[in-house]
């Protein structure tokens, strides 16, 4: 398993000639949960998905700076933005199910081609493992997804993020729009793949990023207002803008 | 679950740019698509030579000339046009109010349980194709109208310029008559699309005021749908001044100057059926086709002012939403 | 419902949508009715020709449009903002208002002249003109209309474009445009116009296509002005014939959106 960080240097992300993500450098340590927080519309995931080649695929969309991952540009014209995004994988914020695949077909799908059968039972197991769900749905890998419920659809879309294998894992208001217990269960997933992987999670949830995350990141406007280590962004936080932000009484 | 060989998936990543395919996908997409543009080229191009012999002996006063004699191979597309306009006109005035009327009933008074089947019935008169329109037309419709609507029409309003002449049966207000026929369930499901896909947040702000369901509709959801109305009406009228088989069928088949509704005619597409299978020389064949080519830029002209009302959602066939 | 007002609306409008509606029900009624009488006393094998026409032509006219108006649909989904797309989604909106009898005209003109004969082919092509903008525009809003959650879950794992289109967002637009596809086939058999100068009709059974071939519509077209009681009742017969095409795909296209609707709830 490699030792993989994600690092933005100088990173800005614009829409046409409206600039969402101003300048943001940030150092993303390997084997650590870093959180990206702050208000709606502060350019949060429009900033993570610059690190995965996402953000261009929109029309009009383009960016500045450069993401380096273990050193090497992601932008560079030789790399192929497909195959980089199965060492950066990433987790959206609505669950999404692939049409015509039962469970294990869904996990399945994000494994490399050409797999032997198998070992492809044996990798859709650990994927769901590490997720943190084969408990859950060991006895209905044959059942069609969407008769499960959403958070528990939103935990299979972990599973199938890892079972591309990725150094890296980007997570988009994962808990968002799901009931809060299995919301836990995601974050304590989350907690535990700390061990393995760089996580780069944005969250609009304070909580969240002072349960799970080891390093704290705030974006306002577009730009990074604070960025320390969780104990010490919540307690004490450097900036009144930051401060601000953890009370509620806003600027 | 960390270990020294890592899982199947990491030992398959590199970063390499790969032939992904998809040059060739999107260089197949973009074949596919250009032929689009590319028909339509070749259609007005070929159009356009066709007519060629008929472009230079007449000229641009073909459009509005007069007369239409095979004989002297002297030809005019103004009195197809006048029947094309007249029986549009009236099929049009008869239809779209009837249409747009019948639209609100069905998506704001009609019961529920009404509206599954109704939707159905209407859905299937649009469904059917205008040949079969034709058919009862000619066969069934027309023996009662020279029997009976005709007649009548005559008796109580004979003053009515246009009203007045032989009865014959195969007529322009024939042609008007099942052209109404047929743009009624055209117009309805198109109308009632615009009224569907309103949104909701007006009409239920006004209904929780206490407004009772005919002012939603009179003072929300009309004049919400006005314009798309309209272009759901521009394109009932597009698609009849293109309907050349139910027309063709009832319309009797005669040139001459318009002078009488009740007196057979022609109309711009209606005269295709009957003439191009058996025009005799070059230059009828020609005109034939200078009338196709306006026939398209009428039509065209119509539908795209239609749907610059309308927008492009509401006329999606069987588009789900 | 209890207020005056709304039950007078309700009246003349209702009134309004029956009166509308009486004409075509007695058009309806009288096909049916012809119709069904016909079916008795026609001469089955003298239908036959037209029936397999039909079958053909329209199987030809769907070979040449589907296949290109989903690959033209997916490349205005895909990549909208260029001009070939901005061009082909006018061009597509300006074919679909073309009155069908133009095709007929246009394709006369272009492979019958070309080719010296009338044949099935140039029936098939014609069709095609008229299937081929509705395929385009309904993949287009069928892809545009998938969520963007599952649009792009392919993408995120690393799948390439085309993969990603044609896997998940085409399989998830399945039914709706399996839905426009029924209805879009079942408007093609039913047109006479595009035919009447390409295939032009045969009175033999027939099954080539490079040679003049005889449809339902063409049946009706040419039997409805024809004396005698033997043709009126194959006109009967193919227009009654036509009318059930109609609402069978109807109904088939219902069912698919209902057993969609119950597995989105």
């Amino acid at each position: 398993m490699r030792e993989c960080g994600l690092v933005a240097e100088r990173v800005s992300a614009m829409f046409g000639k409206r600039s969402v993500v101003r300048d943001v450098s940030l150092t993303f340590q390997p084997r650590q949960l870093h959180a990206v927080v702050g208000p709606p519309q502060s350019g949060k995931s429009t900033f993570l998905r610059t690190l995965n080649r996402m953000h261009e695929l929109t029309v009009g969309a383009w960016m500045t700076g450069r993401v380096l991952l273990d050193g090497r540009d992601v932008y560079d014209p030789a790399i192929d933005p497909a195959a980089l995004r199965r060492r950066i994988g990433m987790v959206l914020p609505q669950a999404s199910v692939l049409p015509g695949l039962d469970v294990r077909g869904n996990i399945a799908a994000a494994l490399p081609h050409g797999l032997e059968r198998s070992r492809q039972g044996t990798e859709v197991e650990r994927a769901l493992t590490r997720a943190g769900v084969w408990a859950d749905v060991k006895d209905r890998l044959a059942t069609d997804p969407r008769q499960l419920p959403e958070g528990l659809r939103q935990r299979l879309c972990l599973a199938r993020a890892l079972a591309a294998g990725p150094d890296v894992l980007l997570l988009d208001e994962p808990t968002a729009a799901i009931d809060p217990g299995h919301g836990f269960k995601f974050e304590e997933a989350l907690y535990a793949l700390r061990s393995e992987l760089c996580l780069v999670l944005v969250t609009h949830d304070p909580r969240q990023a002072a349960r799970i995350a080891d390093t704290t990141t705030l974006l306002w406007l577009g730009a990074v207002v604070e960025t320390a280590p969780s104990r010490l962004f919540f307690t004490r936080p450097t900036g009144t803008r930051t401060e601000a932000w953890l009370t509620g009484r806003s600027a | 679950m960390s270990g020294p060989s890592g899982s199947a998936a990491e030992e398959a990543n590199t970063l390499q740019r790969t032939d992904s395919g998809d040059r060739w996908y999107r260089l197949v997409l973009t074949i596919a698509v250009a032929t689009v543009p590319a028909l339509l080229l070749v259609l007005v191009w070929q159009l356009w030579r066709d007519a060629g012999p008929a472009i230079d002996r007449f000229g641009l006063g073909f459009i509005l000339g007069s007369g239409w004699d095979p004989v002297l191979d002297e030809y005019g597309a103004g009195e197809l046009l006048a029947g094309t306009f007249l029986t549009t006109l009236i099929a049009i005035v008869i239809a779209a109010p009837l249409a747009i009327a019948g639209a609100f009933w069905q998506e704001v008074f009609a019961p529920r349980i009404l509206r599954r089947p109704l939707t159905a019935l209407v859905d299937l008169l649009a469904a059917i194709p205008g040949v079969v329109y034709g058919l009862w037309g000619v066969l069934v419709m027309l023996p009662w109208c020279r029997a009976v609507l005709f007649p009548a029409l005559q008796q109580r309003a004979g003053w009515f310029p246009g009203l007045d002449g032989i009865i014959y049966g195969p007529s322009l207000l024939a042609a008007s008559l099942l052209l109404a026929v047929m743009m009624f369930p055209f117009v309805l499901v198109i109308a009632r699309q615009v009224i569907h896909a309103l949104p909701a947040t007006q009409t239920d702000a006004a209904l929780a005021l206490g407004a009772s369901r005919w002012e939603v509709t009179r003072h929300v959801l009309f004049p919400a749908a006005r314009r798309a109305l309209a272009g759901a009406v521009l394109l009932g009228a597009g698609r009849a001044v293109g309907e050349a088989i139910a027309v063709a069928m009832v319309i009797g088949a005669s040139h001459g100057p318009v002078v009488s509704l009740l007196a057979p005619g022609y109309t711009l597409a209606s005269v295709l059926p009957h003439e191009f299978a058996e025009a005799t020389s070059a230059v009828q064949v020609a005109a034939l086709s200078y009338a196709t080519l306006l026939l398209l830029v009428i039509a065209v002209t119509t539908n795209a002012a239609a749907r610059l009302l309308v927008g492009r959602g509401a006329a999606d066939v069987g588009g789900r939403r | 419902m209890s207020r005056p007002v709304d039950r007078f609306w309700q009246g003349a409008l209702g009134l309004a949508f029956i009166v509308g509606l009486v004409p075509g029900l007695l058009a309806l009624w009288g096909v049916v009715t012809h119709g069904v009488t016909a079916f008795g006393t026609v001469q089955w094998g003298a239908l036959l020709p037209a029936i397999l026409g039909t079958v053909l032509l329209t199987l030809g006219a769907c070979l040449m449009a589907v296949p290109l108006g989903i690959g033209a649909g997916l490349y205005l989904a895909e990549y909208p903002h260029t001009r070939l797309a901005r061009l082909s989604r006018f061009v597509g909106d300006v074919l679909g208002g073309t009155p069908s009898i133009v095709f007929g005209v246009f394709v006369w003109g272009w492979l019958v002249t070309a080719t010296g004969r009338f044949s099935g082919w140039a029936g098939s092509v014609a069709l095609a003109l008229v299937m081929l903008p509705l395929v385009m525009r309904v993949t287009e809003s069928g892809v545009l209309a998938v969520p963007a959650s599952l649009r792009e879950a392919p993408l995120v794992l690393g799948w390439p474009r085309w993969r990603a289109t044609l896997s998940v967002t085409l399989r998830a637009g399945l039914p709706g445009l399996s839905i426009a596809l029924l209805v879009a086939i079942a408007r093609v058999a039913g047109q006479a116009a595009p035919l009447l100068f390409t295939a032009l009709g045969n009175p033999y059974l027939s099954a080539d296509l490079g040679q003049p071939m005889a449809a339902l519509p063409l049946t009706v077209f040419a039997d409805g002005s024809a004396p005698g009681t033997a043709a009126q009742d194959r006109a009967w017969a193919a227009a009654l014939l036509l009318v059930l095409i109609a609402a069978l795909l109807g109904i088939a296209a219902r069912a698919v959106a209902r057993r969609e609707e119950a597995r989105d709830a």
